[in-house]
């Protein structure tokens, strides 16, 4: 039998293979420098992220930017972990705890809730930053950081429903004014951004008279960017021109739906990112993007610990704290830096982006509809409006049933709009 | 447009929709033809899909990135039939290692490229759409429907095909025809592998336009369902792929007036399919001998 | 045991050592090759992976569940890949009767993961529909279903991104007893009940049980229910031994019912072996958090190491080789 001879000299082969890799292994192992000890009293922080991790193109990833950014400025050392399911947080949470190791505990995203409450009163001398998410419990060693999507929404809202009003003069296309959504799962954050969004978008109604359409997708999925594809080009056919990506990875393909879309030639359409400045991605097809400043909140707590600042409670972060908000030129150029640091723009420079950026919102993004975003900003920041938070899904369809019929009032909490 | 007009353009997006699973599809069908199971078509999607970006954007041409997905693919269906052929390993532990494997390497690939976790660059180039009835339709989805009748025919009506199903069959039997199983194996894994590839590639450069993480998002085992839905026939596996990918399309659609019932309308593919399939109801039997190792005596 | 597993066993247990030893070497071949330390690295994974016994019972009981839920219908030659939409129903409806008391929830959700199970055995008995596609469907309808239930009837009211808590947890031991009897009772059943001998009988092949007077549709029927009822078990283990909440993305449950799969694969069919196999798996995927933490590998460079462990031990034929080439004395295949 002589192939079953064969099968088994290479079978002798890739082990005799493997060996001799092993011994290699071992001996680049072994012929390493030791490792540099860190000094003793550098702050440690590990930084412990959503099951989705790094990568998400969401929150996961500005928390990572916001860490690695104190890292460097306050020469603290930053650990990262993921843990793969909502199983794993407690046991997780309860051993780093106990370890002490680290100064600072960061628990980025909602699925933390539930390990920190189990944990945090178990652990007094830990402290703990819970990101995006509350237990509703204010105790001394956990700083929560919440945002309030419903205010970038609202303003996006308006400066999208301006960009669709642009895209008709442009194209000639007649009817309503139409922008929608590609978003993911239906979570409490997405709640927040869908009221703020549809709020923007008929304050925009309610001022200027325009009538106004929207179509809001759940695609029930974060990393499917196929999806998102798919749920886009739906919406393109509707005749929605203006479409604000909250789906992290899903809307990837959202971009990728527009681009396109704008390459064929007919009436043009125009994306929007969320969380960090994407602009970059497509300058001229995707000229304006959501703020959610998990970063900044990441930073933040990481400052109080290393600069002895440390005060426990619940922080929920608007526009005005500088947590939420549309980016500005200058954010669009520092994201702009990265990617072509990292090789995700070639041949392009952060200043030709930012130029192509510039030119794209002057031309969809007229001065009376900036004039109308500031309006609100004002009113925002002012506290003489505030939005309502919905506290259960049936509120959260009420709300956004009120606004649909043009109540813009269902939505706030605090001030009216007349 | 009114929603007849929707559907009408849902009906014709559909066929890109459906494009990763038909070929994905169609390469599993050979392979499990020929008495070999690969659950790994998830981690070929993903290799091919990352190898495909790479080299798009390297080269910028498109085709040459089609190439190299089809190649890494068709390699990891090599990888796949040496060990299920002659090192007799567990088909469906290899598959599954195989997409643990392929998600955690491209992902790293990211990394090490690209810096990120999640994303790598737009590819920026694609290939030209076809009109056909002022519809667009991508080249590659009209050739995958050719491929599906070219491998029906291949299979039924040609020497070759019969060898192979008799592989599948009862490999003892093609052995005494003449017929050297061992190698009808490994060369029905590469072939269905390189399928897959171009599936993959078609992801990246035809629909999402880059590579991102677990881009695949569980059309591989979508296609594996399809294999078992189509009753290893290719010809009915090209409407098993459009029926789900049409009521995908349409669930995402239709949840637009169902807020807070957006997941009930999200099962509608797969109930969908599982109907048609319970409906009608066509005679489907696997291969007799898949998955089991042919020892010679 | 029947008479010369003796020797069996001893050449199985070389198997999986070999395969052990060139899993590692890959996974360090792996780390190496993406510039880490991979002695450290696999050292801290391993450490960290097997030191908190709790936390690693927990994470092994529903995957040695869902594990057997895959292989009792695999030894009447079924390809239960349905095991994680099982869990989906077992979980949620143990959580929706958790105002009924857990004596009754746990079994409910046992009795759901069964029903699943039948309906898909019956497609395939009635209709004729291969159990691979009617899994796969199912897993995604009942993941979709298993949200909505969530956000419509059972989440919590303060805090909105999950479920409702059960209110009886069970203590570790309980988790413990669960886990350790499963298998045996899925043993005794199999080797020593007439059930199970037809269900092998079937899954050896189906001429020798038409001969063997073995009624195919009944035998399909009954074990995809027992895999059902397996992983519905596990669902409601998961809810109330582990997690005691269901959070609105499902990230609590979800692919659980795959890696019972690669364990129940991994265990070589043999249900008591799914105990340490769950637990080898288990003690990886903890370990990878730490060697994120410590060393800065990425999970998914983790998923690559676990990845290459499974795979080297998916060939035993080809360490079987090995060693008969090297005289250890072990029957070449």
């Amino acid at each position: 039998m002589p192939r079953k001879a064969v099968s088994r000299s290479v079978v002798i082969a890739a082990i005799v293979v493997l060996a001799l890799i092993l011994v290699g292994a071992f001996i680049y192992v072994y012929g390493r420098a030791p490792q540099t000890q860190t000094p003793a009293r550098q702050v440690k922080v590990a930084v412990l992220f959503d099951v989705g991790g790094e990568g998400d193109l969401s929150f996961n990833d500005m928390a990572a930017l916001g860490a690695k950014r104190a890292a460097s400025d306050f020469g603290v050392k930053v650990d990262y972990t993921t843990p793969r399911s909502l199983a794993d947080m407690v046991p997780l949470l309860e051993r780093l705890s106990r370890e002490g190791g680290y100064d600072l505990l960061v628990l980025v995203g909602f699925l933390w809730t539930d390990a920190l409450n189990k944990t945090a009163d178990k652990f007094p001398q830990q402290k703990y930053a819970l990101i995006d998410a509350s237990t509703g419990i204010a105790r001394p060693n956990v700083v929560e950081i919440l945002f309030r999507e419903q205010e970038v929404g609202a303003l996006i809202g308006v400066i999208a429903t301006g960009m669709a009003r642009e895209l008709q003069r442009e194209s000639g296309e007649t009817g309503p004014l139409r922008v929608g959504s590609v978003a993911g799962m239906s979570i409490p954050p997405l709640w927040r951004f869908h009221i703020g969004y549809l709020f923007g978008a008929k304050y925009f109604e309610a001022k200027t008279g325009a009538k106004v359409e929207f179509y809001w997708t759940y695609t029930g999925k974060f990393d499917d960017p196929a999806l998102g594809y798919s749920a886009a080009n739906t919406l393109l056919a509707q005749g929605v021109r203006v479409l604000y990506g909250l789906a992290g990875l899903t809307h990837v393909g959202m971009f990728n739906a527009v681009i396109e879309w704008n390459k064929k030639g007919g009436p043009r359409a125009l994306a929007i990112g969320q969380d960090a400045s994407q602009e970059w991605y497509s300058p001229r097809d995707i000229p304006v993007s959501g703020a959610k400043r998990v970063d900044v909140a990441v930073y933040t707590a990481v400052e109080m610990v290393v600069k002895g600042t440390w005060r426990g409670g619940i922080q929920v972060l608007g526009i005005a704290e500088g947590g939420v908000g549309v980016w500005d030129l200058d954010g669009v150029r520092y994201f702009a830096e990265i990617a072509v640091k990292t090789g995700h723009l070639k041949g392009v420079t952060a200043d030709d982006v930012v130029k192509a950026v510039d030119e794209t919102r002057k031309k969809y993004v007229k001065d009376d509809v900036w004039k109308l975003a500031k309006e609100l900003e004002d009113m925002i920041k002012r506290g003489e409006i505030a939005f309502k938070d919905p506290r259960s899904p049936e509120e959260y369809e009420s709300i956004v049933k009120e606004l649909e019929k043009g109540n813009l009032n269902a939505a706030l909490a605090k001030g009216r709009i007349s | 447009m009114d929603s007849y007009g929707i559907l009408l353009y849902l009906a014709f997006a559909s066929i890109t929709y459906m494009t990763p699973v038909l070929l994905a599809s169609l390469g599993e069908i050979i392979v499990e033809r020929s008495g070999v199971v690969n659950i790994g078509v998830e981690g070929i999607l993903l290799a091919s899909a990352f190898t495909a970006t790479l080299v798009a954007i390297v080269t910028g041409n498109p085709l040459l990135g089609f190439a190299s997905g089809a190649l890494v693919g068709l390699l990891a269906g090599l990888i796949h039939g040496v060990l299920a052929v002659y090192l007799r390993a567990d088909q469906i532990i290899a598959g599954l290692a195989f997409n643990m494997i392929a998600y955690g390497l491209t992902v790293m690939g990211l990394v090490s490229i690209w810096k990120h976790h999640g994303a790598s660059p737009r590819i920026g180039v694609s290939l030209e759409e076809i009109e056909v009835a002022g519809y667009h339709v991508n080249p590659v989805s009209l050739a995958s429907i050719a491929l599906a009748i070219l491998a029906w025919y291949t299979l039924t009506k040609t020497r070759v095909g019969l060898a192979l199903r008799a592989c599948g069959e009862d490999p003892r039997a093609a052995e005494a025809m003449g017929v050297d199983v061992s190698r009808y194996r490994v060369a029905a894994t590469s072939i269905g592998g390189l399928l897959a590839g171009i599936g993959g590639a078609f992801l990246a450069l035809e629909v999402v336009g880059q590579f991102t993480r677990g881009i695949s998002a569980g059309r591989g085992f979508i296609a594996l369902a399809n294999v078992a839905f189509s009753g290893w026939n290719p010809l009915l596996a090209v409407p098993g792929a459009y029926i789900f990918g049409f009521l995908e399309a349409l669930s995402i659609y239709l949840q637009q007036w169902a807020l807070g019932y957006e997941y009930m309308a999200r099962t509608l593919p797969y109930i969908g399919t599982l109907l048609v399939v319970t409906v009608f109801a066509w005679k489907a039997i696997a291969p007799r001998s898949l998955a089991k190792p042919y020892v010679k005596e | 045991m029947r008479l010369g597993s003796l020797e069996n066993l001893r050449s199985q247990l070389l198997e999986v050592t070999l395969a052990l030893v060139v899993g590692f070497v890959g996974g360090a071949l792996a780390l190496t090759a993406f510039g880490y330390n991979a002695f450290e690295n696999i050292q801290v994974m391993i450490s960290y992976g097997f030191r908190d016994l709790g936390y690693l019972l927990l994470k092994s009981a529903p995957i040695v569940l869902t594990a057997l839920a895959f292989l009792v219908p695999l030894k009447a030659g079924l390809f239960n890949i349905g095991g994680e939409g099982q869990l989906y129903a077992g979980a949620i409806t143990a959580l929706l009767l958790s105002k009924v008391g857990f004596y009754l929830a746990i079994p409910a959700g046992a009795l759901a993961g069964l029903l699943v199970g039948v309906a898909i055995g019956l497609l395939r008995v009635v209709r004729g529909v291969n159990e691979v596609v009617s899994s796969i469907m199912f897993n995604w309808t009942l993941y979709y279903l298993s949200m909505f239930a969530i956000q419509r009837y059972l989440l919590d009211p303060v805090y909105t991104h999950q479920s409702i808590r059960v209110d009886r947890v069970l203590s570790l031991p309980e988790v413990a007893a669960v886990m350790l009897l499963s298998p045996l009772a899925v043993y005794l059943l199999l080797y020593n009940t007439e059930l199970g001998y037809r269900i092998r009988v079937a899954g050896s092949s189906s001429r020798v049980a038409r001969y063997a007077g073995v009624n195919l549709n009944i035998v399909t029927i009954r074990s995809m229910a027992m895999g059902g009822f397996l992983a519905g078990l596990g669902g409601a283990i998961q809810v109330y031994g582990v997690t005691t909440v269901v959070d609105t993305t499902l990230s609590s449950l979800y692919g659980l019912g795959f890696l019972g799969i690669g364990v129940a694969l991994i265990a070589r069919g043999n249900p008591l072996a799914v105990i340490p196999a769950a637990v080898l798996v288990s003690g990886l995927l903890i370990g990878s958090h730490w060697m994120e933490l410590r060393g800065r590998v990425a999970p998914e460079l983790a998923d690559v190491v676990i990845g290459v462990v499974i795979l080297a031990l998916s060939a035993p034929y080809a360490y079987r080789v090995l060693a008969s080439r090297m005289g250890w004395g072990v029957g070449g295949g």
